[in-house]
Protein backbone atom coordinates (compact mmCIF):
# COMPACT_ATOMS: atom_id res chain seq x y z
CA UNK A 1 0.00 0.00 0.00
CA UNK A 2 2.72 2.43 -0.84
CA UNK A 3 1.59 3.59 -4.15
CA UNK A 4 2.59 7.23 -3.93
CA UNK A 5 5.96 6.97 -2.24
CA UNK A 6 7.01 10.51 -3.06
CA UNK A 7 3.88 12.06 -1.71
CA UNK A 8 4.00 9.81 1.25
CA UNK A 9 7.42 11.06 2.14
CA UNK A 10 6.44 14.65 1.74
CA UNK A 11 3.36 14.04 3.83
CA UNK A 12 5.55 12.53 6.47
CA UNK A 13 7.55 15.74 6.67
CA UNK A 14 4.48 17.24 8.29
CA UNK A 15 4.84 14.94 11.27
CA UNK A 16 7.79 15.98 13.33
CA UNK A 17 7.55 13.66 16.27
CA UNK A 18 8.98 10.23 15.45
CA UNK A 19 6.33 8.29 17.35
CA UNK A 20 3.63 10.22 15.61
CA UNK A 21 5.34 9.53 12.31
CA UNK A 22 4.84 5.84 12.91
CA UNK A 23 1.23 6.39 13.87
CA UNK A 24 0.77 8.38 10.68
CA UNK A 25 2.36 5.62 8.62
CA UNK A 26 -0.03 3.06 10.07
CA UNK A 27 -2.92 5.38 9.62
CA UNK A 28 -2.16 5.82 5.93
CA UNK A 29 -1.76 2.10 5.39
CA UNK A 30 -5.18 1.41 6.80
CA UNK A 31 -7.06 4.45 5.57
CA UNK A 32 -5.78 4.60 2.00
CA UNK A 33 -7.70 1.47 0.95
CA UNK A 34 -10.63 2.48 3.15
CA UNK A 35 -11.05 5.81 1.38
CA UNK A 36 -10.47 4.24 -2.01
CA UNK A 37 -13.17 1.63 -1.49
CA UNK A 38 -15.63 4.19 -0.19
CA UNK A 39 -15.05 6.29 -3.26
CA UNK A 40 -15.56 3.31 -5.54
CA UNK A 41 -18.80 2.52 -3.77
CA UNK A 42 -19.92 6.04 -4.62
CA UNK A 43 -19.42 5.08 -8.27
CA UNK A 44 -16.16 6.91 -8.79
CA UNK A 45 -13.84 5.34 -11.34
CA UNK A 46 -10.48 3.93 -10.41
CA UNK A 47 -8.49 7.06 -11.28
CA UNK A 48 -10.96 9.42 -9.62
CA UNK A 49 -11.07 7.28 -6.52
CA UNK A 50 -7.28 7.37 -6.32
CA UNK A 51 -7.44 11.11 -6.73
CA UNK A 52 -9.91 11.53 -3.95
CA UNK A 53 -7.90 9.23 -1.71
CA UNK A 54 -4.86 11.34 -2.29
CA UNK A 55 -6.81 14.52 -1.66
CA UNK A 56 -8.20 13.37 1.65
CA UNK A 57 -4.81 12.16 2.85
CA UNK A 58 -3.19 15.45 1.87
CA UNK A 59 -5.95 17.33 3.65
CA UNK A 60 -5.46 15.35 6.83
CA UNK A 61 -1.69 15.71 6.59
CA UNK A 62 -1.87 19.46 6.11
CA UNK A 63 -3.85 19.88 9.28
CA UNK A 64 -1.42 17.94 11.42
CA UNK A 65 0.36 21.14 12.33
CA UNK A 66 -2.85 22.27 13.94
CA UNK A 67 -2.84 19.26 16.22
CA UNK A 68 0.80 19.77 17.11
CA UNK A 69 0.20 23.36 18.16
CA UNK A 70 -3.23 23.11 19.77
CA UNK A 71 -4.59 19.74 20.50
CA UNK A 72 -1.88 17.79 22.21
CA UNK A 73 -4.28 16.63 24.87
CA UNK A 74 -5.98 14.28 22.43
CA UNK A 75 -3.99 11.23 21.41
CA UNK A 76 -2.62 11.63 17.91
CA UNK A 77 -4.15 8.39 16.62
CA UNK A 78 -7.59 9.26 17.86
CA UNK A 79 -7.34 12.73 16.52
CA UNK A 80 -6.27 11.39 13.10
CA UNK A 81 -9.25 9.07 12.93
CA UNK A 82 -11.69 11.83 13.79
CA UNK A 83 -10.23 14.29 11.32
CA UNK A 84 -10.10 11.63 8.61
CA UNK A 85 -13.72 10.72 9.15
CA UNK A 86 -14.80 14.32 8.66
CA UNK A 87 -12.61 14.77 5.61
CA UNK A 88 -13.94 11.59 4.05
CA UNK A 89 -17.53 12.53 4.65
CA UNK A 90 -16.94 16.01 3.24
CA UNK A 91 -15.14 14.66 0.22
CA UNK A 92 -17.76 12.04 -0.54
CA UNK A 93 -20.84 14.08 0.06
CA UNK A 94 -19.87 17.41 -1.48
CA UNK A 95 -17.55 16.53 -4.26
CA UNK A 96 -18.57 18.25 -7.50
CA UNK A 97 -17.43 16.43 -10.62
CA UNK A 98 -14.09 17.22 -12.13
CA UNK A 99 -13.04 19.98 -9.89
CA UNK A 100 -9.45 21.04 -9.77
CA UNK A 101 -7.36 20.03 -6.83
CA UNK A 102 -5.78 22.99 -5.14
CA UNK A 103 -4.78 24.01 -1.69
CA UNK A 104 -7.96 25.95 -1.07
CA UNK A 105 -10.10 22.98 -2.04
CA UNK A 106 -8.15 20.75 0.23
CA UNK A 107 -8.49 23.08 3.14
CA UNK A 108 -12.22 23.24 2.52
CA UNK A 109 -12.35 19.57 3.28
CA UNK A 110 -10.87 20.28 6.66
CA UNK A 111 -12.42 23.56 7.67
CA UNK A 112 -16.05 23.04 6.99
CA UNK A 113 -17.95 21.41 9.72
CA UNK A 114 -18.75 17.94 8.55
CA UNK A 115 -22.33 17.57 7.45
CA UNK A 116 -24.09 15.16 9.66
CA UNK A 117 -24.43 12.15 7.42
CA UNK A 118 -25.05 9.03 9.48
CA UNK A 119 -25.25 6.84 6.40
CA UNK A 120 -21.76 7.78 5.18
CA UNK A 121 -20.47 7.60 8.72
CA UNK A 122 -21.72 4.05 8.94
CA UNK A 123 -20.06 3.18 5.64
CA UNK A 124 -16.76 4.63 6.84
CA UNK A 125 -16.96 2.44 9.91
CA UNK A 126 -17.77 -0.67 7.84
CA UNK A 127 -14.88 -0.06 5.46
CA UNK A 128 -12.55 0.53 8.38
CA UNK A 129 -13.61 -2.80 9.88
CA UNK A 130 -13.19 -4.46 6.49
CA UNK A 131 -9.65 -3.22 6.21
CA UNK A 132 -8.86 -4.56 9.67
CA UNK A 133 -10.28 -7.95 8.74
CA UNK A 134 -8.49 -8.01 5.39
CA UNK A 135 -5.20 -7.36 7.14
CA UNK A 136 -5.97 -9.95 9.78
CA UNK A 137 -6.86 -12.43 7.03
CA UNK A 138 -3.51 -11.82 5.40
CA UNK A 139 -1.71 -12.57 8.65
CA UNK A 140 -3.74 -15.64 9.49
CA UNK A 141 -3.65 -17.04 5.97
CA UNK A 142 0.12 -16.96 5.99
CA UNK A 143 0.06 -19.30 8.97
CA UNK A 144 -2.48 -21.80 7.68
CA UNK A 145 -1.95 -24.37 4.96
CA UNK A 146 -3.65 -23.43 1.68
CA UNK A 147 -6.14 -26.31 1.65
CA UNK A 148 -7.41 -25.37 5.11
CA UNK A 149 -7.76 -21.74 4.11
CA UNK A 150 -9.73 -22.74 1.01
CA UNK A 151 -12.14 -24.70 3.18
CA UNK A 152 -12.60 -21.68 5.41
CA UNK A 153 -13.22 -19.42 2.41
CA UNK A 154 -15.63 -21.85 0.80
CA UNK A 155 -17.75 -22.54 3.88
CA UNK A 156 -17.63 -19.27 5.81
CA UNK A 157 -17.30 -16.64 3.10
CA UNK A 158 -18.84 -18.26 0.02
CA UNK A 159 -21.52 -20.09 1.97
CA UNK A 160 -20.74 -23.57 0.70
CA UNK A 161 -22.28 -26.34 2.80
CA UNK A 162 -19.98 -28.36 5.03
CA UNK A 163 -20.91 -31.60 3.28
CA UNK A 164 -19.99 -30.31 -0.15
CA UNK A 165 -16.76 -28.81 1.18
CA UNK A 166 -15.90 -32.14 2.80
CA UNK A 167 -16.47 -33.91 -0.51
CA UNK A 168 -14.40 -31.44 -2.50
CA UNK A 169 -11.51 -31.11 -0.09
CA UNK A 170 -11.33 -34.72 1.06
CA UNK A 171 -11.32 -33.51 4.66
CA UNK A 172 -13.63 -34.99 7.28
CA UNK A 173 -16.58 -32.99 8.55
CA UNK A 174 -15.00 -32.78 11.98
CA UNK A 175 -11.79 -31.45 10.50
CA UNK A 176 -13.68 -28.73 8.65
CA UNK A 177 -15.53 -27.60 11.78
CA UNK A 178 -12.29 -27.60 13.71
CA UNK A 179 -10.28 -25.75 11.07
CA UNK A 180 -12.76 -23.00 10.34
CA UNK A 181 -13.49 -22.36 14.01
CA UNK A 182 -9.84 -21.96 14.75
CA UNK A 183 -9.41 -19.58 11.81
CA UNK A 184 -12.33 -17.47 13.02
CA UNK A 185 -10.79 -17.32 16.48
CA UNK A 186 -7.41 -16.31 15.07
CA UNK A 187 -8.97 -13.68 12.84
CA UNK A 188 -10.74 -12.07 15.76
CA UNK A 189 -7.59 -12.13 17.82
CA UNK A 190 -5.63 -10.51 15.02
CA UNK A 191 -8.29 -7.83 14.55
CA UNK A 192 -8.22 -6.98 18.25
CA UNK A 193 -4.48 -6.63 18.08
CA UNK A 194 -4.69 -4.35 15.04
CA UNK A 195 -7.33 -2.23 16.73
CA UNK A 196 -5.12 -1.76 19.73
CA UNK A 197 -2.17 -0.83 17.59
CA UNK A 198 -4.17 1.61 15.51
CA UNK B 1 -12.57 -45.79 19.12
CA UNK B 2 -11.11 -44.80 22.43
CA UNK B 3 -13.02 -42.93 25.08
CA UNK B 4 -11.55 -39.59 24.07
CA UNK B 5 -13.22 -39.65 20.71
CA UNK B 6 -16.53 -40.81 22.16
CA UNK B 7 -17.11 -38.41 25.00
CA UNK B 8 -17.37 -34.65 25.07
CA UNK B 9 -14.56 -32.71 26.70
CA UNK B 10 -15.59 -29.11 26.69
CA UNK B 11 -12.30 -27.85 28.05
CA UNK B 12 -10.48 -29.39 25.10
CA UNK B 13 -12.41 -27.11 22.75
CA UNK B 14 -10.92 -23.97 24.26
CA UNK B 15 -7.44 -25.48 24.29
CA UNK B 16 -7.86 -26.42 20.66
CA UNK B 17 -8.82 -22.87 19.69
CA UNK B 18 -5.76 -21.59 21.48
CA UNK B 19 -3.49 -24.05 19.69
CA UNK B 20 -2.64 -25.83 22.92
CA UNK B 21 -3.38 -29.40 21.87
CA UNK B 22 -0.80 -31.87 20.63
CA UNK B 23 -1.23 -33.75 17.37
CA UNK B 24 -2.86 -36.81 18.92
CA UNK B 25 -5.31 -34.76 20.96
CA UNK B 26 -6.20 -32.71 17.90
CA UNK B 27 -6.81 -35.84 15.89
CA UNK B 28 -9.04 -37.30 18.58
CA UNK B 29 -11.00 -34.08 18.88
CA UNK B 30 -11.48 -33.97 15.12
CA UNK B 31 -12.78 -37.53 15.15
CA UNK B 32 -15.13 -36.60 17.95
CA UNK B 33 -16.38 -33.59 16.00
CA UNK B 34 -17.22 -35.90 13.10
CA UNK B 35 -19.98 -37.35 15.25
CA UNK B 36 -20.91 -34.81 17.93
CA UNK B 37 -23.10 -31.95 16.79
CA UNK B 38 -23.25 -30.45 20.26
CA UNK B 39 -19.50 -29.98 20.39
CA UNK B 40 -19.47 -28.54 16.88
CA UNK B 41 -21.80 -25.72 17.79
CA UNK B 42 -20.10 -25.26 21.13
CA UNK B 43 -16.76 -24.93 19.33
CA UNK B 44 -18.16 -22.41 16.85
CA UNK B 45 -19.71 -20.20 19.48
CA UNK B 46 -16.51 -20.28 21.50
CA UNK B 47 -14.59 -19.24 18.37
CA UNK B 48 -16.85 -16.23 17.96
CA UNK B 49 -20.43 -15.18 18.60
CA UNK B 50 -22.79 -15.43 15.60
CA UNK B 51 -22.41 -11.70 14.91
CA UNK B 52 -18.65 -12.16 14.53
CA UNK B 53 -19.11 -15.03 12.06
CA UNK B 54 -21.53 -12.83 10.09
CA UNK B 55 -19.16 -9.91 10.12
CA UNK B 56 -16.31 -12.05 8.82
CA UNK B 57 -18.38 -13.56 6.08
CA UNK B 58 -19.64 -10.12 5.03
CA UNK B 59 -16.39 -8.21 5.21
CA UNK B 60 -14.15 -10.77 3.57
CA UNK B 61 -16.41 -11.21 0.56
CA UNK B 62 -14.60 -10.12 -2.60
CA UNK B 63 -15.52 -6.61 -3.73
CA UNK B 64 -16.32 -5.92 -7.39
CA UNK B 65 -13.36 -3.57 -7.75
CA UNK B 66 -10.81 -5.68 -5.88
CA UNK B 67 -8.89 -6.22 -9.11
CA UNK B 68 -8.55 -2.51 -9.76
CA UNK B 69 -7.29 -2.04 -6.27
CA UNK B 70 -4.69 -4.73 -6.78
CA UNK B 71 -3.47 -3.15 -9.99
CA UNK B 72 -3.50 0.43 -8.86
CA UNK B 73 0.19 0.19 -8.12
CA UNK B 74 2.39 1.86 -10.64
CA UNK B 75 1.61 3.53 -13.91
CA UNK B 76 -0.47 1.86 -16.58
CA UNK B 77 1.48 0.55 -19.61
CA UNK B 78 0.34 3.31 -21.97
CA UNK B 79 1.45 6.00 -19.53
CA UNK B 80 4.67 4.09 -19.08
CA UNK B 81 5.34 4.02 -22.82
CA UNK B 82 4.55 7.69 -23.13
CA UNK B 83 6.88 8.39 -20.27
CA UNK B 84 9.81 6.57 -21.83
CA UNK B 85 9.28 8.00 -25.29
CA UNK B 86 9.31 11.49 -23.84
CA UNK B 87 12.60 10.76 -22.11
CA UNK B 88 14.33 9.81 -25.37
CA UNK B 89 16.96 12.15 -26.76
CA UNK B 90 15.89 14.20 -29.82
CA UNK B 91 16.63 12.86 -33.30
CA UNK B 92 17.21 14.53 -36.68
CA UNK B 93 15.37 11.84 -38.56
CA UNK B 94 11.68 12.79 -38.91
CA UNK B 95 10.74 9.11 -39.23
CA UNK B 96 12.13 8.24 -35.84
CA UNK B 97 10.70 8.71 -32.34
CA UNK B 98 13.95 9.67 -30.70
CA UNK B 99 17.34 8.41 -29.77
CA UNK B 100 18.74 6.22 -27.06
CA UNK B 101 22.44 5.46 -26.83
CA UNK B 102 23.50 5.56 -30.49
CA UNK B 103 20.28 4.02 -31.66
CA UNK B 104 17.43 5.59 -33.59
CA UNK B 105 14.14 4.44 -32.09
CA UNK B 106 11.47 3.65 -34.66
CA UNK B 107 8.70 2.12 -32.59
CA UNK B 108 7.45 0.34 -29.51
CA UNK B 109 7.37 -3.44 -29.54
CA UNK B 110 5.70 -4.00 -26.19
CA UNK B 111 5.50 -3.12 -22.53
CA UNK B 112 5.57 -5.15 -19.38
CA UNK B 113 6.06 -4.89 -15.66
CA UNK B 114 9.76 -4.39 -16.10
CA UNK B 115 9.75 -1.74 -18.75
CA UNK B 116 9.22 -1.10 -22.42
CA UNK B 117 10.75 -2.78 -25.46
CA UNK B 118 11.61 -0.44 -28.32
CA UNK B 119 12.47 -1.24 -31.90
CA UNK B 120 15.52 0.70 -33.01
CA UNK B 121 18.09 0.96 -35.74
CA UNK B 122 21.81 0.63 -35.18
CA UNK B 123 23.25 3.02 -37.77
CA UNK B 124 26.88 2.01 -37.55
CA UNK B 125 26.21 -1.68 -38.07
CA UNK B 126 23.05 -1.10 -40.11
CA UNK B 127 20.96 -3.61 -38.26
CA UNK B 128 17.65 -3.57 -36.41
CA UNK B 129 17.76 -4.12 -32.69
CA UNK B 130 15.32 -4.39 -29.81
CA UNK B 131 16.03 -2.19 -26.81
CA UNK B 132 14.61 -3.07 -23.45
CA UNK B 133 14.32 0.04 -21.27
CA UNK B 134 13.94 -0.42 -17.54
CA UNK B 135 10.80 1.35 -16.39
CA UNK B 136 11.53 4.72 -14.75
CA UNK B 137 9.79 3.56 -11.60
CA UNK B 138 12.37 0.78 -11.25
CA UNK B 139 15.20 2.88 -12.58
CA UNK B 140 14.71 5.34 -9.76
CA UNK B 141 16.03 2.71 -7.37
CA UNK B 142 19.81 2.70 -7.46
CA UNK B 143 19.98 -0.89 -6.26
CA UNK B 144 17.64 -2.07 -9.00
CA UNK B 145 19.62 -0.19 -11.64
CA UNK B 146 22.90 -1.72 -10.56
CA UNK B 147 21.37 -5.15 -10.36
CA UNK B 148 19.85 -4.69 -13.80
CA UNK B 149 23.24 -3.89 -15.27
CA UNK B 150 25.00 -6.68 -13.42
CA UNK B 151 22.48 -9.35 -14.32
CA UNK B 152 22.36 -8.19 -17.92
CA UNK B 153 26.13 -8.34 -18.18
CA UNK B 154 26.16 -11.83 -16.76
CA UNK B 155 23.44 -12.87 -19.19
CA UNK B 156 25.36 -11.29 -22.06
CA UNK B 157 28.18 -13.73 -21.37
CA UNK B 158 25.97 -16.69 -22.21
CA UNK B 159 26.29 -17.61 -25.84
CA UNK B 160 23.74 -20.19 -26.74
CA UNK B 161 21.22 -20.44 -29.56
CA UNK B 162 18.40 -20.86 -27.06
CA UNK B 163 19.28 -17.86 -24.93
CA UNK B 164 18.48 -14.42 -26.32
CA UNK B 165 21.77 -12.71 -27.08
CA UNK B 166 22.56 -9.33 -25.55
CA UNK B 167 24.54 -6.86 -27.67
CA UNK B 168 25.16 -4.27 -25.01
CA UNK B 169 24.06 -2.98 -21.66
CA UNK B 170 23.75 0.58 -20.46
CA UNK B 171 23.54 1.67 -16.87
CA UNK B 172 22.33 5.11 -17.89
CA UNK B 173 20.92 7.03 -14.93
CA UNK B 174 17.80 8.12 -16.72
CA UNK B 175 17.07 5.23 -19.06
CA UNK B 176 18.99 2.08 -18.19
CA UNK B 177 18.56 -0.30 -21.09
CA UNK B 178 19.90 -3.36 -22.84
CA UNK B 179 20.22 -3.98 -26.53
CA UNK B 180 19.20 -7.28 -28.08
CA UNK B 181 18.76 -8.62 -31.60
CA UNK B 182 15.37 -7.78 -33.02
CA UNK B 183 13.54 -11.07 -33.43
CA UNK B 184 10.51 -11.33 -35.62
CA UNK B 185 8.13 -13.67 -33.89
CA UNK B 186 6.03 -13.94 -30.79
CA UNK B 187 6.27 -15.16 -27.28
CA UNK B 188 5.11 -18.60 -26.29
CA UNK B 189 2.42 -16.87 -24.25
CA UNK B 190 1.08 -15.17 -27.36
CA UNK B 191 1.23 -18.41 -29.31
CA UNK B 192 -0.82 -20.14 -26.64
CA UNK B 193 -3.28 -17.25 -26.40
CA UNK B 194 -3.80 -17.36 -30.15
CA UNK B 195 -3.65 -21.07 -30.90
CA UNK B 196 -4.42 -22.78 -27.62
CA UNK B 197 -2.53 -25.82 -26.48
CA UNK B 198 0.55 -27.03 -28.28
CA UNK B 199 0.80 -30.41 -29.96
CA UNK B 200 2.84 -32.82 -27.91
CA UNK B 201 5.70 -32.83 -30.37
CA UNK B 202 5.84 -29.06 -30.29
CA UNK B 203 5.64 -28.91 -26.52
CA UNK B 204 8.53 -31.31 -26.26
CA UNK B 205 10.56 -29.50 -28.87
CA UNK B 206 10.09 -26.20 -27.12
CA UNK B 207 10.59 -27.70 -23.68
CA UNK B 208 13.83 -29.37 -24.66
CA UNK B 209 15.19 -26.20 -26.25
CA UNK B 210 14.39 -24.25 -23.12
CA UNK B 211 16.12 -26.94 -21.09
CA UNK B 212 19.18 -26.67 -23.33
CA UNK B 213 19.27 -22.89 -22.96
CA UNK B 214 18.85 -23.13 -19.21
CA UNK B 215 21.61 -25.73 -18.98
CA UNK B 216 24.02 -23.35 -20.73
CA UNK B 217 23.12 -20.44 -18.46
CA UNK B 218 23.10 -22.55 -15.35
CA UNK B 219 26.57 -23.77 -16.22
CA UNK B 220 27.66 -20.15 -15.78
CA UNK B 221 25.92 -19.87 -12.45
CA UNK B 222 22.95 -17.82 -13.65
CA UNK B 223 19.40 -18.23 -12.41
CA UNK B 224 16.58 -16.93 -14.58
CA UNK B 225 14.00 -16.58 -11.77
CA UNK B 226 11.03 -15.98 -14.00
CA UNK B 227 10.67 -18.78 -16.55
CA UNK B 228 7.21 -18.46 -18.06
CA UNK B 229 5.67 -18.52 -21.53
CA UNK B 230 5.87 -14.72 -21.85
CA UNK B 231 9.65 -14.93 -21.50
CA UNK B 232 10.08 -17.53 -24.23
CA UNK B 233 10.48 -16.10 -27.75
CA UNK B 234 9.55 -18.18 -30.77
CA UNK B 235 11.23 -16.99 -33.93
CA UNK B 236 8.97 -16.59 -36.89
CA UNK B 237 9.52 -19.14 -39.66
CA UNK B 238 12.36 -21.03 -38.06
CA UNK B 239 11.63 -23.31 -35.20
CA UNK B 240 14.04 -21.74 -32.79
CA UNK B 241 13.21 -20.96 -29.19
CA UNK B 242 15.04 -18.33 -27.16
CA UNK B 243 14.81 -17.52 -23.46
CA UNK B 244 14.71 -13.80 -22.69
CA UNK B 245 15.12 -11.67 -19.58
CA UNK B 246 17.71 -13.69 -17.76
CA UNK B 247 17.98 -12.67 -14.11
CA UNK B 248 16.05 -9.48 -14.67
CA UNK B 249 13.29 -10.48 -12.28
CA UNK B 250 15.88 -9.89 -9.64
CA UNK B 251 16.25 -6.23 -10.52
CA UNK B 252 12.50 -5.87 -10.14
CA UNK B 253 12.82 -7.66 -6.83
CA UNK B 254 15.30 -5.09 -5.61
CA UNK B 255 13.08 -2.20 -6.48
CA UNK B 256 9.77 -3.58 -5.31
CA UNK B 257 10.68 -5.55 -2.22
CA UNK B 258 11.24 -2.49 -0.13
CA UNK B 259 8.21 -0.74 -1.49
CA UNK B 260 5.43 -3.25 -1.56
CA UNK B 261 6.75 -6.49 -0.14
CA UNK B 262 5.99 -8.23 -3.43
CA UNK B 263 8.11 -11.16 -4.54
CA UNK B 264 9.03 -10.91 -8.20
CA UNK B 265 8.24 -13.89 -10.36
CA UNK B 266 5.01 -15.31 -11.65
CA UNK B 267 2.91 -17.31 -9.22
CA UNK B 268 1.80 -20.07 -11.60
CA UNK B 269 5.38 -20.96 -12.40
CA UNK B 270 7.06 -20.20 -9.12
CA UNK B 271 8.89 -22.88 -7.21
CA UNK B 272 7.81 -23.36 -3.59
CA UNK B 273 11.03 -21.88 -2.22
CA UNK B 274 10.71 -18.84 -4.46
CA UNK B 275 7.12 -18.33 -3.38
CA UNK B 276 8.26 -18.50 0.21
CA UNK B 277 10.79 -15.79 -0.54
CA UNK B 278 13.74 -18.02 0.29
CA UNK B 279 17.06 -18.08 -1.48
CA UNK B 280 16.70 -19.85 -4.77
CA UNK B 281 19.08 -21.55 -7.17
CA UNK B 282 19.02 -23.13 -10.62
CA UNK B 283 16.61 -25.82 -9.51
CA UNK B 284 13.91 -23.23 -9.11
CA UNK B 285 14.08 -22.54 -12.87
CA UNK B 286 13.56 -26.23 -13.56
CA UNK B 287 10.49 -26.20 -11.42
CA UNK B 288 9.16 -23.28 -13.46
CA UNK B 289 10.03 -25.12 -16.67
CA UNK B 290 8.07 -28.11 -15.44
CA UNK B 291 5.11 -25.87 -14.71
CA UNK B 292 5.44 -24.21 -18.12
CA UNK B 293 5.45 -27.53 -20.00
CA UNK B 294 2.46 -28.70 -18.02
CA UNK B 295 0.59 -25.59 -19.02
CA UNK B 296 1.50 -25.86 -22.70
CA UNK B 297 -0.14 -29.20 -23.31
CA UNK B 298 -3.69 -30.43 -22.83
CA UNK B 299 -4.44 -33.02 -20.20
CA UNK B 300 -4.51 -35.87 -22.68
CA UNK B 301 -0.91 -35.26 -23.60
CA UNK B 302 0.26 -34.69 -20.09
CA UNK B 303 1.05 -38.30 -19.43
CA UNK B 304 3.41 -38.37 -22.38
CA UNK B 305 5.03 -35.15 -21.19
CA UNK B 306 5.27 -36.36 -17.65
CA UNK B 307 7.18 -39.38 -18.87
CA UNK B 308 9.74 -37.06 -20.34
CA UNK B 309 9.80 -34.54 -17.58
CA UNK B 310 8.26 -36.22 -14.57
CA UNK B 311 11.45 -35.45 -12.76
CA UNK B 312 10.83 -31.77 -13.26
CA UNK B 313 7.45 -31.92 -11.63
CA UNK B 314 8.17 -34.17 -8.72
CA UNK B 315 11.77 -33.76 -7.76
CA UNK B 316 11.55 -30.20 -6.54
CA UNK B 317 9.56 -31.46 -3.61
CA UNK B 318 11.08 -34.85 -3.06
CA UNK B 319 14.74 -34.60 -3.66
CA UNK B 320 16.10 -31.29 -4.66
CA UNK B 321 19.70 -32.40 -4.61
CA UNK B 322 19.28 -34.80 -7.50
CA UNK B 323 17.24 -32.45 -9.54
CA UNK B 324 20.02 -30.64 -11.30
CA UNK B 325 21.17 -33.86 -12.84
CA UNK B 326 17.86 -34.31 -14.55
CA UNK B 327 18.47 -31.73 -17.27
CA UNK B 328 20.23 -34.07 -19.68
CA UNK B 329 17.71 -36.74 -18.84
CA UNK B 330 14.92 -34.35 -19.61
CA UNK B 331 16.41 -33.56 -22.99
CA UNK B 332 16.92 -37.18 -23.86
CA UNK B 333 13.39 -37.91 -22.81
CA UNK B 334 12.09 -35.18 -25.09
CA UNK B 335 14.15 -36.46 -27.96
CA UNK B 336 12.87 -40.01 -27.68
CA UNK B 337 9.29 -38.85 -27.49
CA UNK B 338 9.46 -36.57 -30.51
CA UNK B 339 7.48 -38.11 -33.32
CA UNK B 340 9.67 -39.01 -36.28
Amino acid sequence: MTQFPETRNSLLMQVKDQRNAEAWEQFVQIYRPVIYRLARQKDLQDADAQDLTQQVLIAVASSIGKWESENQSTRFRHWLRKVAKNAIINALTRRPNDRAIGDSEIMTLMNEQSASDPETERLVEIEYRRELYLRAAELVQADVDPATWRVFEATVIDGQSIDVAADESGKSIGAIYAARSRIVRRLRKAVHKLEDAE
Amino acid sequence: MNSLTDTCHRSLLESFLQDDLNVVEERDLTLHLNECEKCRSELESRAGEPAAWDEISQLLKPQPFDDDEATWHGPQPSAQIQNIIESLAPTDDPNMLGRIGGYEVSGVVGAGAMGVVLKAHDKSLDRTVAIKVLSPMLASSGAARKRFAREAKAAAAVLHPNVMAIHSVSNDELLPHLVMPYVRGSSLQKRMDDNGFLAVGEALRIGSQIAAGLAAAHAQGLVHRDIKPANIMLEEGVERVAITDFGLARAVDDATMTRTGVIAGTPQYMSPEQARGELIDQQSDLFSLGALCTQCAPDALLSALKLAMGSCIEFPIRNRGRFVKSIPRFRNGCATLLPV
